[in-house]
């Protein structure tokens, strides 16, 4: 009942299951204020979509739900222009790379592999920091429960800018949005960085920017969160056409559905974000984040139920 | 008598002899009259497999026994095969497998020993052995190893098999109805793709082939499945900049509607 036909993944799928994964992140990123495409590329796999068809569709959705966080902020003058363009020139260059690479990796055929290794690194690195601050903060919490607040004690704790060390690199240049002065260097490669990840794993990569652009450039918060959506909304753009257009491995249908449950889940996660505390829920996140971690990681390691599988290219070969 | 007039009766035996001959695995088979509820399927929106019936009548025609092949054309496809590397599982080889058909299912109404003799079944492409020894085998990647043929071959037959594309049903999957009338269905899976599939009855009586039939079923991808699907393997530009397009209009509105929701 309620199944959908993907023409693009060449499966039929529970409706309710798409919406309701889409739901779910919707409802985490509510709830965490992070835009969950690095969740959501793992849960579509294990709901048996094929991994390039859910990385590349993962991107276009993430066009959608960052567009109108994107248009909102450049409407309140948040978005620094000059800073998102050497950001988006990364971005681009990084997208376009990694688009052929993904091409290169399905004819060897270890696409999925090389795909779920990276996840393994970078979710391990994101959730394993981010249960350990949340822990501290808990702790400072329990410490000074009067105190000006975990989150501002464990922003000052862990802000090291490494201003001094751009200021010397070459390809100077003045942000009067941000109101710093800095090399470009750094933001191209971030940008380039977060582009390969965008083509790679269908991440928006706003987990990796926005602290990049806050404790590492040094950009004000509220800038940093909107130039961030600025250069998601057209990296991923920019990596969904170059999947359609290399790996055929877009699927609009997909996109939508998905865009319609973390819309609605989205919803209920922000209310619900009020309800909560800050540190019991991003060590919840943090908890999640690593169980699909492990949940990837065993995946590489256990000896697979059958050695032999279809190569992109091929019949039943996404 | 003529020269070479004595060779009038030789030459009618020699034909009639060779006729024999070369029309012998037809000699005796009559052709079987078969219907289906459906003569295709469509792939829409809501496709999720289907299930067609077929009948056939033996009326006329000695037979006690039924066997029926679902095929469709054979193609070429890509096999990896995992290795250990490390601590890790990932694909060491590739092979290119040539002349496997995409579904191939068999039914019969008893079991196949029973029916027809293992020559028979050869000639008439039944069993999971006749698939294997059609298959040819080209490496493209890694080191060849006349070994990995068989691993390849049981990991296709499980690869297919879990995709119900491959199945070998022969525990009275068809139904006789009085000596006179066949009947069974076949599950076209929702990972049955666009093509034509060949279904072919065959009738025997103790052993011998005594009448056989064939019908296409045709399977397409039908109105937004075959739009989308044609869009974009043959406008993949055009594809591409729509869906950026399509995801910017419904992100937009989606954040008009919900004001201040998602990101």
């Amino acid at each position: 009942m309620f199944n959908i036909y993907l023409p693009i993944a060449d499966m039929s799928i529970n409706l309710f299951l798409v919406v309701g994964i889409g739901g779910l992140v919707g409802f985490l990123s509510g709830l965490f204020g992070v835009g969950g495409g690095f969740l959501l590329t793992p849960l579509m796999m294990m709901i048996g979509i094929p991994p390039p068809v859910a990385a590349a569709s993962d991107s276009n959705q993430i066009v959608a739900g960052a567009s109108s966080g994107a248009f909102g902020h450049w409407r309140l003058g948040n978005v620094d222009m000059k800073m998102g363009s050497i950001i988006l020139a990364g971005g681009i260059t990084g997208g376009t790379l990694g688009v052929q690479f993904v091409k290169y990796l399905r004819t060897v055929g270890n696409f999925e592999f090389t795909m779920k290794l990276v996840y393994v690194i970078m979710l391990g690195l994101v959730g394993g920091s981010m249960f350990m601050e949340s822990l501290r903060s808990i702790r400072l919490a329990q410490k000074a429960p009067s105190s000006a607040g975990p989150h501002r004690a464990a922003a000052e704790t862990s802000a090291p800018r490494a201003g001094s060390v751009f200021s010397r690199l070459p390809l100077q240049m003045h942000f009067t949005k941000s109101g710093i002065r800095t090399s470009a260097i750094f933001p191209f490669c971030i940008g380039m960085t977060v582009g390969i990840l965008a083509a790679l794993l269908g991440v928006g990569g706003g987990f990796i920017m926005v602290p990049a652009m806050i404790y590492i450039i040094g950009m004000p918060t509220i800038t940093a969160i909107g130039t961030d959506l600025f250069q998601i909304v057209i990296t991923s753009a920019n990596v969904t056409l170059q999947q359609a257009i290399t790996n055929h491995t877009v699927d609009i249908g997909l996109a939508l559905i998905l865009l319609l449950g973390s819309t609605l889940g989205a919803q209920i996660g922000v209310r619900a974000s009020r309800a909560l505390r800050g540190e019991q829920i991003r060590i919840l996140l943090s908890i999640i984040v690593l169980i699909l971690m492990v949940k990837l990681l065993l995946d590489l390691v256990l000896t697979p139920d059958n050695l032999v599988s279809f190569a992109a290219g091929a019949s039943g070969g996404h | 008598m003529r020269k070479g007039e004595w060779f009038f009766p030789v030459r009618v035996f020699a034909a009639c002899g060779l006729f024999l001959v070369f029309s012998a695995p037809r000699a005796g088979t009559a052709e079987v009259v078969t219907d289906s509820t459906k003569a295709g399927i469509e792939i829409g929106l809501t496709y999720h497999g289907d299930r067609i019936c077929f009948f056939g009548s033996m009326g006329g025609i000695d037979a006690d026994a039924v066997v029926v092949k679902l095929t469709s054309p054979v193609e070429k496809v890509k096999l990896n095969l995992k290795g250990r590397v490390g601590p890790f599982w990932m694909n060491v080889k590739q092979y290119e497998v040539d002349r496997v058909p995409f579904m191939y299912k068999i039914h019969a109404s008893e079991s196949l020993e029973k029916i027809l003799t293992p020559e028979t079944a050869e000639a008439l492409g039944i069993g999971f052995d006749t698939i294997r020894k059609n298959l040819s085998f080209h490496i493209v990647k890694g080191k060849e190893d006349e070994r990995d043929r068989d691993a390849l071959f049981e990991g296709l037959l499980r690869l297919k098999k879990r995709a119900n594309l491959y199945k070998i049903d022969d525990a009275s999957r068809i139904e006789i109805k009085k000596g006179q009338v066949f009947k069974h269905y076949f599950t076209f899976p929702s990972g049955a793709k666009a093509g034509e599939y060949l279904v072919e009855s065959f009738l025997f009586k103790d052993k011998n082939l005594v009448g056989r039939a064939s019908e296409v079923i045709a399977v397409k991808k039908v109105g937004l499945e075959e739009f989308v699907y044609r869009a974009a393997n043959e406008h993949p530009v055009w594809y591409g900049i729509c869906a950026v397009l399509i995801a910017l209009c419904a992100g937009l509105l989606v954040g008009f509607v919900f004001k201040g929701g998602g990101h």
